[in-house]
């Protein structure tokens, strides 16, 4: 079972989403409202993923989050935030975090982020599709190969090196291989953001959702 | 000190409102879906909670005008 914290500095959301998470079949070890605090509960109940806050009232949870991966960078951390702006989010994708969920979204939705994030795999909200795009990421870049394309393909879907390694037959490492040249080729900041590059580029397209319109 | 930007008042609305209509959505979800697993009490708490977020927001929005 995934060992989750909640830092956020609504004290109703944060406990209701205590409640609502650990329903979900989560485990929530702790929660805390500031920087200071959330660096502390991450110290002492060491989770397996934090759900953070941009933001925070001694600080942004982006500086959080950098702060708690270079402690522990095994944790996976989720940023949660209402902001759909630009800047934060590539600011958020920079510091390491593995997903990025807007609270325009269902709770649903959150579940699911948190549940790929922490099977090893990334998530972005689809809502910051657009916003993510830049025409710099975008424009003059190499095409990717067909096996690259099938290893972002599985990784847009969530999976995680491990399973695509297993599916199309070749070692983990030769899969994180192949994203770290995607990565490269796309000028992409991380793989998060490279999933989105290549969808938007059409490189990748993912299976339509049960509920999509 | 030199002056601190100013947040966009809207936008801080919404991130305000996000929250409390987060949590009202969430803990609705789970009564709706409840098939008597919950207990009288988990019931009465999660109605108590919907109840917070809604009268959250209705403060929100009136400090807001």
């Amino acid at each position: 079972m995934t060992k989750l914290v909640v830092i956020d500095d609504h004290e109703a959301l944060r406990s209701g989403l205590e409640v609502l998470l650990s329903q979900a079949g989560l485990d929530v070890v702790g929660a805390a409202g500031n920087v200071a605090a959330g660096m502390d509960l991450v110290e002492h109940a060491e989770p397996d993923l934090a759900l953070v806050d941009i933001r925070l009232p001694d600080g942004s949870g982006i500086d959080l989050t950098r702060q708690l991966l270079q402690r522990r960078p095994e944790l996976a951390v989720v940023l949660y935030t209402g902001d759909a702006d630009a800047e934060l989010l590539y600011e958020g994708l920079d510091s390491g975090a593995r997903g990025y969920v807007l609270k325009a979204g269902s709770m649903d939705e959150l579940l699911s982020a948190i549940n790929q994030v922490a099977e090893g795999g990334s998530y972005v909200d689809p809502r910051l599709d657009r916003i993510l795009l830049s025409p710099r990421a975008t424009s003059h870049v190499p095409q990717l190969s067909p096996r690259e394309r099938e290893i972002m393909h599985l990784m847009a879907e969530g999976f995680t090196a491990e399973q695509i390694g297993d599916q199309i037959t070749v070692s983990v490492e030769t899969v994180r291989t192949h994203v770290r040249n995607v990565i490269r080729k796309l000028q992409a900041r991380n793989r998060v953001h490279a999933i989105a590059i290549a969808l938007e580029r059409g490189e990748i397209q993912l299976e339509p959702q049960p509920g999509d319109a | 000190m030199p002056d601190e930007p100013q947040p966009d008042p809207l936008a801080k609305l919404v991130h305000d409102l996000r929250s409390p209509l987060t949590i009202a959505e969430g803990f609705a979800q789970l009564l709706a879906r409840d098939e008597g697993g919950l207990t009288p009490d988990q019931r009465a708490d999660f109605a108590n909670r919907i109840a917070g977020a809604m009268a959250d927001m209705r403060a929100i929005l009136d400090a807001a005008r």
